[in-house]
């Protein structure tokens, strides 16, 4: 059987390396990639991401992902974006001024602390609880609500739909979206690839996903 | 929010290594295999230190971070000899999550600045060697602790966290090695200035060492080497204890 391609969008963010063993050790075959057949058509797509927002939507404009991108959404073909890679699929952020998004998800990323009084310790560096807002998201799929993921951020993701948040995350009094998703299209704060095995669990998920979709 | 615990490997030449105060090396065990088996322990972090760097002008760990990468899913922080812009890109294009930044930081805060404004400050750690000089009186120190600089303790903290790193790793150069607690009367002083995450290092023993440094709010997460290289102690019987004291952690 061939194995399940995926492709990590190659925008010049970071550190991919560990996304691409997790997906080698869940049996899929990883595609580091900025060409836009690929992005468009692997059996799933991977939208990584350290770094700052605006950045990250320059080089995709750049390297004209974006349209590959939204493509693949308007064919129903799953994508996962991790951390920086959630919030790209929003409408717009105010991280170092106001950026657009992909505006897959409809919603807009703001700093944790905007609005508040008490200060908060920022950025929210480590591991911390993920409850699945609602019966089940094959993406969380036995992953119960006590597991931890690894988060590290100062930004969240504000979707305009309540149905749109599948678990959310307690970081003191605040309370945010730790994943989100809207048909095949998923995104997580936390970095599954950085969770151990509950994280290695939800990259099997997605890779099951890529297979039968 | 769970506090952490994390695997301080210090490198020299393909070993890891540990000396008391930071110094009189001696080699413990190979690296990656001992990253691998922390984190099969559970640990939640790796810190992989190149304490020869300074020697070389230069951190030669990225093909112990490479291969680690490859079967270790937990965050990894590199440190010692991160003294370019470059370097920061090649430990985190190896796999590095973050980098710790200490001597160059020191010389020159606007290293540390250019550094977040780069990568972001999640993956800037400002690195604090803390040795006491009197009493409530720490220096700060560099060069794997064999320099003073000018900066106090809490000095070189504030200057850290105006420059924009994202957390702290604070050494005591008097506690490290000796596994007989950690400097709890420094967690004072850095209590009152400390407002990013911080990671604490520096003289673990026992288990209840750890769960007595965790039990403060300015620690989110507390560095241990001798103790594991040593097998004083495991990772897993190590969270069991802090449980048992209330200490929120992963299980």
């Amino acid at each position: 059987m061939k194995p399940c391609r995926i492709a990590i969008a190659d925008y010049g963010v970071g550190n991919v390396k560990s996304i691409a063993s997790a997906l080698q050790q869940g049996g899929a075959e990883p595609v580091l990639t900025a060409e836009a057949k690929i992005i468009t058509e692997a059996e799933g797509l991977i939208l990584p991401g350290v770094g700052a927002f605006g950045n990250a939507m320059q080089q995709i404009g750049h390297l004209g992902l974006d349209d590959s991108i939204r493509e693949r959404v308007e064919r129903q073909r799953p994508l996962l974006g991790i951390c920086l890679g959630m919030q790209l699929l929003l409408d717009q952020s105010d991280e170092f001024g106001q950026h657009r998004g992909l505006g897959i998800i409809s919603g807009q990323v703001r700093r944790m602390d905007q609005h508040r009084d008490k200060p908060l310790k920022l950025p929210h560096i480590g591991w911390n609880r993920v409850e699945p807002a609602q019966a089940s998201t094959p993406l969380l799929q036995d992953i119960d609500a006590r597991q931890d993921m690894y988060f590290v951020h100062s930004f969240v993701a504000q979707p305009d739909e309540p149905d749109a948040v599948l678990a959310s995350t307690q970081y003191q009094d605040h309370r945010f979206a730790s994943v989100i998703g809207q048909g095949n299209s998923y995104g997580c704060q936390f970095h599954p690839e950085k969770s151990a095995t509950a994280g290695l669990v939800l990259m099997q998920n997605f890779i099951n996903l890529c297979k039968t979709t | 929010m769970k506090k952490r615990i994390v695997a301080r490997l210090d490198i020299k030449n393909e070993h890891v290594i540990k000396g008391i105060h930071l110094e009189g090396l001696r080699k413990v065990g190979e690296p990656n295999a001992m990253a691998l088996k922390y984190y099969r322990q559970g640990v939640d972090e790796i810190l992989l230190i190149d304490a020869v760097a300074a020697y070389y002008d230069r951190n030669s760990l990225s093909h112990i971070i490479s291969q680690a990468v490859q079967d270790i899913f937990v965050p990894i922080t590199v440190g010692g000899g991160i003294r370019s812009i470059e370097d920061i890109r090649q430990a985190l294009q190896a796999g590095a999550d973050k980098v710790a930044i200490n001597t160059r930081a020191i010389q020159q805060i606007d290293f540390l600045r250019e550094a977040v404004q780069v990568f972001g400050s999640q993956s800037i750690i400002g690195s604090v060697q803390a040795k006491k000089t009197g009493p409530k009186q720490w220096q700060a120190y560099y060069d794997n602790g064999r320099e003073a600089s000018e900066f106090s303790v809490r000095r070189l903290v504030e200057r850290y966290q105006q420059a924009g790193a994202g957390e702290l790793l604070v050494t005591s150069i008097d506690c490290d090695g000796t596994r007989k607690g950690y400097d709890l009367a420094l967690l004072d002083e850095l209590q009152s200035v400390v407002e990013v995450p911080m990671i604490y290092c520096g003289g673990a023993g026992t288990n209840e060492d750890v769960a007595k440094v965790l039990a403060h709010d300015v620690v989110d997460a507390a560095a241990v080497g001798s103790m594991l290289h040593y097998r004083n102690s495991d990772v897993g019987a190590l969270k069991q204890t802090l449980a048992s004291h209330s200490i929120p952690v992963r299980l």
